[in-house]
């Protein structure tokens, strides 16, 4: 049985669910078709966070021209370029007993590839989602939809896992940002 | 205090403003003559579809919801010092529950038929004001930014928690008021005409649809004709705004067994900043520039199908005039033979608050694939001046030379 969770909540994942060690993040969006204005390039990163909310080496970045890390303990299944047909436009895959120790957090986030140029934004996308799948089981074990209060943003951080104690916890985010997937990079503390 | 929206953008109406109930939707635009200009509404219920064919509010249906959507028509009011082409009126606190969503959309009469689109229509906007007050809340300029449309969805009123928000589209379709019926769910015959049914007889337009233009603005476009040719573009009030540079080639249905010329022309530039930075913007190689940080100059998606009939547009940043030393806007041909007579290239320069300037590439030389256009300068980084070269020369590295741009080249592929 899925969860659905709202912004900003926060949600046991290991605990509740003790055989999860491989989680499949699913993310989703669709994007209004209209004629010109050019198509829609969505991308999915992942960002492996150290104690200090930051992340230090590319390694700890995640994306379509790095799709895995720490020796597949954070995987990207690869890109997707025009984000058509239903369920998962790009997943995500972690491995939660491969993922140092020293990484705390994993930020999970979208951005739309060359938006400032293409004049395109989180306005423009409907549908968003993220949602986590046991890997072993297949089973959905939560699922959060974004709604619809996005406008202007180019990049957002759909949700984050996070360490608490020996556990792992979710937490849906929804924040955005403009300035695209190079915002979240130097937010996120990488040089460009 | 009126809020400006882009595009894409969402915003509250009715949350804040409890005492809104009337709003205003007034929409304007300029064209050029013989292009015709028809707002529909659309109201639209659960999965975003029309109830019905009175759904749809024109001219020759101008009210409905229930009496809470009409169109101005005649009883149109001079809101903040200005007459808009069209108002809507909307009672936001009557309409029927069923009617979840509200779009505002424009479509060019016959678009397809007279190869108009809304590429030839300029400053559009929508605002928002409130009914009993008159004061502006919303404003959405659209900006000069369509190719291939011939119907445009400029925004939509909708539901949300209760409340009403305001979306700012400004997207659209290029099968006119049909694929915008399509979209909505209103079917149109396929026997029928293609566009708005205007049949006999019917209630006279409550205005002219193409008002005179004002006196001082000019729509007919310069043309520089002759190499060497220069024009300054104008600089109005405010900034220079986007420049938008199009190129637009024969892409006709030629009789006979090839349905198309063959020819693939790209657009791109060589650009040269104050602070000495230099480039090439072109889809091959994939460098298409970034129009809000350094180089300010970018490249539309490059349409290898042919279906964008518009061809292809470059844009610059003209805020940023006082950071861009010159720009050489070049063609050459990626793919086909190298038949510029054929090909019939055109480069149409287009401002904000300035007549277009065309440079026709009616020089020919068949034998070189790459055509340097016009030369774009600073002006006492006040604004642009342009150059008509169409000049001809075998590949980048020659106009390079040309130009003394002093770049290295290597070969790609898009």
């Amino acid at each position: 049985m899925s969860i659905n969770l709202s912004k900003g909540q926060r949600i046991d994942l290991t605990k509740s669910n003790p055989g999860l060690t491989r989680a499949i993040l699913g993310l989703g969006w669709d994007t209004n078709r209209y004629t010109g204005g050019g198509d829609f390039d969505l991308d999915a990163s992942a960002f492996l966070l150290y104690e200090d909310g930051k992340a230090r080496s590319e390694e700890d970045f995640v994306f379509y021209n790095h799709l895995t890390a720490y020796n597949g303990a954070v995987e990207h299944t690869g890109d997707n370029r025009t984000g058509a047909g239903d369920g998962d436009d790009e997943q995500i895959r972690v491995d939660f007993t491969l993922v140092p120790p020293q990484i705390t957090r994993i930020g999970i986030t979208v951005t739309i590839h060359d938006g400032d140029a293409r004049r395109q934004n989180f306005g423009q996308v409907s549908n968003a989602f993220v949602r986590l799948v046991d890997e072993g089981s297949g089973q959905e074990v939560l699922r959060y939809d974004l709604g619809e209060e996005f406008s202007i943003e180019t990049a957002i951080v759909f949700c984050e896992l996070y360490r608490h104690g020996a556990d792992w916890k979710f937490q849906a985010v929804g924040s955005g940002f403009s300035g695209g997937l190079a915002a979240l990079v130097r937010n996120y503390g990488l040089p460009l | 205090m009126s809020v400006s929206l882009v595009k894409g953008q969402k915003t509250d109406v009715t949350k804040n403003n409890p005492s809104l109930q009337g709003l205003v939707i007034g929409m304007g635009w300029r064209v050029a003559s013989g292009l015709e200009i028809d707002l529909s509404t659309f109201l639209l219920g659960s999965g975003g579809k029309v109830s019905g064919d009175q759904d749809l509010i024109f001219y020759g249906n101008p009210s409905g919801a229930a009496g809470s959507v009409t169109l101005a028509g005649r009883s149109k009011r001079t809101l903040s010092g200005k007459l808009d082409h069209e108002q809507i009126i909307v009672r936001i606190r009557e309409v029927p529950a069923a009617v979840e969503r509200i779009a505002f959309t424009l479509t060019i009469y016959e678009g397809d038929v007279r190869r108009q689109s809304f590429s030839g229509v300029e400053d559009a906007y929508l605002r928002i004001a409130d009914e009993s007050t008159g004061a502006e809340l919303i404003r959405y300029d659209l900006g000069n930014n369509f190719s291939v449309e011939t119907a445009i969805v400029v925004g939509e009123l909708y539901r949300y928690n209760g409340e009403w928000k305001f979306n700012a589209i400004g997207s659209g379709y290029s099968g006119g008021l049909a694929a915008l019926c399509g979209s909505y769910g209103i079917e149109v015959k396929a026997d029928a005409p293609q566009e708005q049914p205007k049949p006999v007889p019917l209630p006279p337009k409550p205005d002219s649809i193409s008002p005179p233009a004002p006196a001082g603005i000019n729509f007919s476009k310069i043309s520089l004709t002759k190499r060497g040719d220069v024009i300054n573009l104008q600089k109005g009030s405010g900034s220079l705004g986007e420049i938008l540079i199009n190129l637009n080639w024969n892409q006709r249905s030629s009789s006979g067994f090839f349905k198309r010329s063959g020819v693939d022309l790209d657009l791109g530039c060589l650009f040269e900043l104050k602070d000495g930075s230099k480039g090439s913007i072109q889809a091959l190689g994939n460098s298409f520039g970034n129009l809000s940080r350094p180089p300010y100059v970018a490249l539309d998606g490059d349409d290898r199908t042919g279906a964008i009939k518009t061809g292809e547009n470059l844009r610059i940043n003209g805020n940023k005039v006082a950071e861009i030393k010159r720009i050489v806007v070049y063609a050459y041909i990626y793919e086909g033979a190298t038949n510029w007579a054929e090909a019939d290239g055109v480069v149409t320069i287009k401002q904000s608050g300035g007549p277009d300037i065309e440079v026709r590439m009616d020089e020919h030389n068949n034998r070189k694939g790459m055509c340097a256009i016009a030369m774009i300068e600073n002006v006492n980084d006040q604004t642009f001046s342009i150059k008509r070269l169409v000049q001809y020369f075998s590949g980048h590295r020659e106009v390079d030379e040309a130009y003394g741009w002093g770049l290295k080249w290597v070969r790609g592929s898009k």
